[in-house]
């Protein structure tokens, strides 16, 4: 009976490595270097932004095919001075913003409601299945006649593009719910709201996360698209008065607006995601 | 508080695809408050789907079973339950899972969460998450879980099954303590002979095919139980004959 007591080594073991793990965010030492680190991930675009600026100054790149990195920069500079570049952003951050909350919003709604409602799974399913094999895009030509050249037709496009991840990625967060989790659910007579709320939704949300990840990233690609084909503001407007003035600093600043914009937006997203899901114990990389 | 349980001609058959099993028959079995009774046999016995029954997760049963003379049809929260796995969710810390089935909000919460967590011996792992949690760590957790909204009956399935030994028989004694100051009603479902005797006042032996009671043996020993102890073996080869197991190889082995 003697070796029956209660506290143990094991659960020692394990509550200091809790403990650690709550710290480490602690020391300035410790954030210094997390900062180094997160900057690391920019050692490589510095590099080919300096390829690009010697092989410029070298003449290995003509500049009325590829302007050196100084030219772009003192461009967007300007443009960013008079005015120019906030308007396009806003507008197409705005567009963004509406389309993906349109139809990322109806894709989270509707592949929920599939998800919990066999029901709803029959009459839906097998719909939006068949619809998700349209391309997209390849709608472009008819929205613009159906909807005209306004923002209605980009907003659609975006929206479009926003509603299949969220539908397939909330559905099938939904289906992987954890039968047994659910029974303790109604082991403590959860109604079907409550049972929404604290089993159903916090387990389904890595799914979501990851359909708000995937939907931004194909909405901003309908975006560059719906704004090529006719826009008097935005990034993809910028790019085509780029090209009818053949302005190449003007379209590789574009280039350059797009993949920072959707990189701040990712990144935003992504704090939020470890904000909502620090829970998780999953396998970070070795 | 405690609760008294009656199970009359309790019988479940599950129809599958290679046709109906009858899974428990004929189960009559009363239960007094505040009454610890173990349900022990091998897989198969149909203490399982027994135990289910008695919670309200299988309510396909025939038969009748009462909780403090009421029909059992549908969990309650007057029956707890704790599984073989802690089941715990892994998005709430250990303070929101032991709290996860308590009605009570404010100070009385507090008060009540901050008790069932030093009672299982989990104090200062208050904001560990469930992957923090060794696996006797956790089943404690679920212990506290199972206990919050005052149950008058425990059920417990298979709880120590998935524990290694050294933690099963400290979470046996750690159950066994909870139970001598609480006296709350508990059924024990186990595969494991000792651990059945240890614990239960009452051992109900279960046969398969179909699932059914075979015996039911009264443990007159006092607690805390010493399983070196002669009587203790004779309990043990007792029940063991009620398997066909007694020739010595097979107890040996055992």
């Amino acid at each position: 009976m003697a070796v029956r007591a209660r506290s143990t080594i094991a659960d020692a073991a394990v509550s200091a490595r809790a403990t650690t793990r709550s710290r480490q965010a602690g020391s300035i030492g410790q954030r210094l270097r997390q900062v180094a680190l997160g900057l690391s991930g920019f050692i490589l675009p510095a590099l080919l932004i300096l390829a690009w600026h010697l092989a410029s100054v070298s003449g290995y790149i003509k500049p009325y095919l590829l302007p050196p990195p100084s030219t772009v920069v003192t461009t967007l500079w300007e443009i960013t001075l008079n005015g120019v570049l906030f308007k396009h952003v806003q507008a197409s951050v705005t567009r963004w913003a509406v389309g993906f909350v349109l139809g990322g919003g109806l894709g989270l709604l509707l592949g929920s409601w599939v998800g919990l409602s066999r029901g709803a799974e029959r009459t839906l399913d097998t719909s939006v299945q068949m619809l998700r094999t349209v391309p997209f895009l390849a709608m472009a030509p008819l929205l613009i006649i159906w909807l005209g050249l306004d923002e209605a037709p980009k907003i659609t496009l975006v929206g479009l593009a926003a509603f299949f991840p969220l539908y397939i990625n909330t559905f099938a967060g939904i289906r992987n719910v954890d039968r047994k989790l659910i029974e303790v659910g109604r082991v403590y007579q959860l109604s079907s709201p409550e049972m929404l709320r604290r089993v159903i939704i916090p387990a389904a949300l890595p799914a979501v996360f990851t359909g708000v990840r995937y939907g931004l990233g194909v909405a901003w690609l309908a975006l560059v698209v719906a704004e090529l084909m006719g826009a008097t503001r935005g990034l993809g407007f910028m790019l085509v008065e780029g090209r009818e003035f053949v302005r190449i600093d003007i379209i590789v600043g574009g280039i350059i607006l797009f993949s920072l914009v959707g990189k701040i937006v990712d990144t935003f997203v992504r704090m939020l995601e470890s904000r909502f899901l620090r829970w998780r114990d999953t396998y970070a990389g070795g | 508080m405690s609760i008294g349980l009656t199970m009359m001609d309790v019988g479940r058959t599950f129809e599958g695809p290679s046709g109906s099993v009858v899974a428990l028959q004929d189960v009559d079995l009363t239960i007094a408050p505040g009454e610890l009774v173990s349900l022990v046999g091998p897989s198969g016995c149909g203490k399982s789907t027994l135990l289910r029954s008695v919670a309200g997760l299988d309510t396909e049963y025939t038969g009748v079973i009462l909780a403090d003379g009421e029909p059992v049809r549908g969990p309650d929260l007057t029956r707890g339950i704790i599984f073989q796995e802690p089941r715990l969710f892994p998005w709430l810390n250990l303070w929101d899972n032991v709290g996860f089935g308590l009605r009570a909000s404010g100070s009385a919460r507090t008060h009540r969460i901050g008790e069932l967590i030093s009672l299982v011996g989990l104090s200062g792992f208050e904001k560990a998450y469930s992957h923090q949690l060794s696996g006797g760590m956790a089943q404690r957790a679920a212990i506290a879980r199972a206990l919050a909204p005052s149950p008058g009956v425990l059920l417990l399935d298979e709880p120590f099954g998935a524990l290694d030994a050294f933690t099963r028989m400290r979470l046996q004694d750690a159950f066994q303590e909870i139970w001598l100051a609480q006296r709350t009603t508990a059924i024990l479902v186990t595969h494991d002979i000792e651990e059945a005797i240890d614990l239960g006042q009452r051992v109900v032996v279960m046969t398969p095919r179909p699932g059914r009671i075979r015996r039911v043996i009264d443990i007159d020993l006092p607690y805390p139980r010493d399983r070196g102890s002669e009587r203790f073996a004779a309990y043990r080869r007792e029940i063991l004959g009620e398997f066909d197991l007694s020739h010595a190889g097979a107890a040996h082995a055992v």
